[in-house]
């Protein structure tokens, strides 16, 4: 019976939040390496780059440390409900809006800002379900004309002009 | 000496209620409104735009219009942030906590008139204590060395006490996470730190990738989802205006605000940002019931609008009476003033009152412009709200996108937007705090310099600093608001056990 119950302890720490804790773990290791390999700029830098970064690193690894010890002695009463796992279909419904958000980032400078626009406000609509191309052409150019408009005209920022598409912008 | 001050200020308030000044100051109140909803311009990048133009009006003028346009880029920023939940500055991440929990709850009416009343209350108590004591303060702020400034960004992360929501642990993780990626970039002896041979990464990670990714694009995220799986939130406005109920909640939280962004922003460097750190942090220690903090509370929304307008006029003390500016936005505007002639300095004062206690002037007629200007508004911006989810979506991420690009031009700068808004989503999704990253990244780099200074001064010895009474009160304070919270909790669970 004990067993089953340390066994479901240990469960916990396979559950959502506890694996970003991993996660935050495995970066805090990894800054605290790269930070022992730093050196000081000067000779008179008595803290030098590296000491502040290997306190934060200490203070990173304890709290993971009180993170697990709490996660570990909750009592079961006290369990909060299932962390909600996602299905797959929820991850993919979550994934496919950053993924289009990273094309969209990326192909700003090789397709330019007005094309590269127009494109991700046209799939993002379609993407949440918006019917009718009418409105989802005319919502897409109307938003890339005022943003270029705002940014690219009253605010003077250098809008990237594209590499294979120079006649759109 | 007192009536001489009640006569130069009568004297300020004649030129700058004159019908084309405060024409000056209604436009310049208009652009800064609309310019602070937009992320990546900032008000010190509005106010530098303008200085082009005003180049061809005359010096009082433009320095009316500067002072309007600076009040309404912030009272713009915390509209955005209200609304949806994407803070362009660092002053106006606080206003994403309890501001867009209103928003959600129905309350963006009276969320946005809190915010615009706060900030006039604040802003107008801050001119008097510009005009009062402003001078005597400057000199004092001066005596900050780097040890107070280490005292007072400790105290400043205690305020994670109250931004972490229902686990201190977890906020405290986040924390530390937001102090580390304020170590990214170049250090202050020049070292580069780790930028993975990255040259974009030198100057450090871009504040507005960080802070649109995690509230911005993790909202996105969430609402793009609920619009897919159909369980998309209509948002409803039950009210436009605020209640007399709601203005008494929050009155103790402005002057609150009001006085401690006042001194905050009189420190050059500290800056509004940080001022609404602090004042959450306060709310949360004094407040009753603050447990509803995170949850909608107006306190937590008007104690922060409170303190960035009176940190927005704190930092012109230095700026007025030493010539020092404290801030980037008062940086822009001593340059506008040097474009005009006009040197700031301690003879300021005696050598041209007329444009001190002008700028003091049209300071407070900003306040009362936005308030006329903004509160009929408030219809207006809350049927932003209306405009269905699917539409505002890709106007949100168009919008960061572009505001994010406009900084630096560097497309590193919007892949951390995309990786930080992944990592924002997945940390709400498991109950981790998103603001105490923000406290951390935002107070990181100037501790880490201060707490080197401290040390260099004292050959080493951190515990030196303690014998400077700031520093000792500082700590005093941070000890408090650590060890008052958990102490007065357990007395509270114990009285109810009892009950």
């Amino acid at each position: 019976m004990q067993e089953l119950r340390l066994g479901q302890r240990l469960r916990r720490l396979l559950h959502g939040d506890s694996i970003l804790v991993f996660a935050f773990v495995i970066l805090v290791t990894g800054y605290l390496n790269m930070s022992f390999k730093l050196r000081a700029g000067f000779l008179s830098d008595v803290v030098g780059p590296r000491n502040f970064p290997i306190i934060l690193s200490v203070l990173g690894l304890g709290l993971a440390a009180l993170f697990f010890i709490q996660k570990l002695a909750r009592p079961f009463d006290a369990e909060a409900p299932a962390d909600g796992r996602p299905t797959l279909a929820e991850e993919h419904r979550t994934l496919l809006p950053l993924g289009l958000t990273v094309a969209y980032a990326l192909s700003l400078e090789p397709l330019g800002y007005v094309l590269a626009t127009f494109l991700f406000s046209v799939l993002m609509l379609l993407l949440l379900g918006q019917r009718g191309w009418i409105v989802t052409v005319v919502f897409s150019l109307g938003l890339t004309a005022v943003s270029f408009t705002l940014f690219g005209t009253l605010f003077e920022v250098r809008l990237p002009v594209g590499h294979f598409l120079p006649r759109f912008n | 000496m007192l009536a001489e001050t009640i006569q130069l200020l009568g004297d300020g308030f004649a030129v700058a209620l004159t019908p084309k000044m405060l024409a000056y100051s209604a436009a310049g109140a208009v652009i800064g409104t609309a310019v602070g909803v937009l992320p990546g311009i900032g008000s010190a990048g509005a106010l530098a735009l303008m200085i082009p133009v005003l180049y061809t009006f005359d010096p009082i003028g433009s320095i009316i219009m500067l002072a309007a346009t600076y009040t309404g880029v912030m009272y713009g920023g915390s509209t955005a942030s209200i609304l949806l939940r994407t803070p362009g500055d660092t002053s106006a991440v606080i206003a994403c906590l309890d501001g867009h929990e209103m928003a959600r709850q129905g309350r963006a009416g009276p969320a946005l008139c809190i915010a615009a009343i706060a900030g006039f209350i604040a802003g107008t108590l801050a001119v008097v204590g510009l005009m009062l004591i402003g001078p005597l303060l400057a000199r004092q702020a001066l005596a900050f060395g780097a040890p107070e400034y280490f005292a007072l960004m400790l105290f400043g992360l205690t305020a994670v006490s109250g931004l972490a929501g229902s686990s201190l642990t977890k906020g405290l993780i986040a924390c530390v996470l937001g102090l580390m990626l304020s170590t990214v970039g170049t250090d202050i002896a020049g070292v580069p730190r780790f930028i993975f041979g990255m040259n974009d990464l030198r100057n450090g990670i871009e504040f507005l990738a960080l802070v649109m990714g995690l509230f911005a694009l993790s909202e996105v995220l969430i609402n793009s989802r609920n619009v897919r799986m159909g369980t998309a939130i209509k948002p409803i406005a039950y009210r436009i205006y605020i209640s007399l109920k709601e203005i008494r909640e929050s009155l103790g939280a402005i002057f609150r605000g009001g006085v401690s962004g006042f001194f905050v922003g009189v420190l050059p460097g500290a800056g509004a940002g940080i001022a609404t750190f602090i004042s959450y942090g306060i709310e949360t220690q004094v407040a009753k019931n603050r447990e509803n903090f995170g949850k909608g509370d107006i306190r937590g929304l008007a104690g922060p609008e409170a303190a960035n307008n009176a940190a927005s006029a704190g930092s012109f003390v230095p700026m007025l009476s030493l010539g020092i500016p404290g801030s980037a936005t008062t940086a822009v505007m001593l340059s506008a003033f040097f474009m005009f002639q006009i040197n700031p300095g301690p003879l300021l004062f005696t050598q041209r009152p007329d444009v001190v206690w002008t700028l003091i002037a049209a300071l407070y007629v900003g306040n009362v412009m936005l308030l006329m200007l903004n509160l009929p508004l408030i219809g207006l911006f809350v049927r932003i709200l209306y405009v269905p989810m699917r539409m505002l979506i890709p106007i949100i991420v168009v919008i960061a996108i572009t505001g994010i690009y406009s900084r630096n031009q560097a497309v590193l700068d919007l892949m951390l937007f995309c990786a930080f808004g992944g990592i924002g989503f997945y940390m709400q999704r498991f109950g981790f705090p998103l603001p105490p990253i923000i406290l951390g990244f935002v107070l990181g780099g100037r501790l880490e310099e201060t707490f080197r200074q401290s040390m260099m001064m004292n050959q080493g010895n951190i515990l030196a600093i303690l014998e400077r009474p700031m520093v000792m009160f500082f700590i005093a304070l941070a000890v408090l608001a650590l060890v008052l919270p958990p102490l007065l909790g357990r007395k509270r669970r114990r009285a109810v056990g009892a009950g």
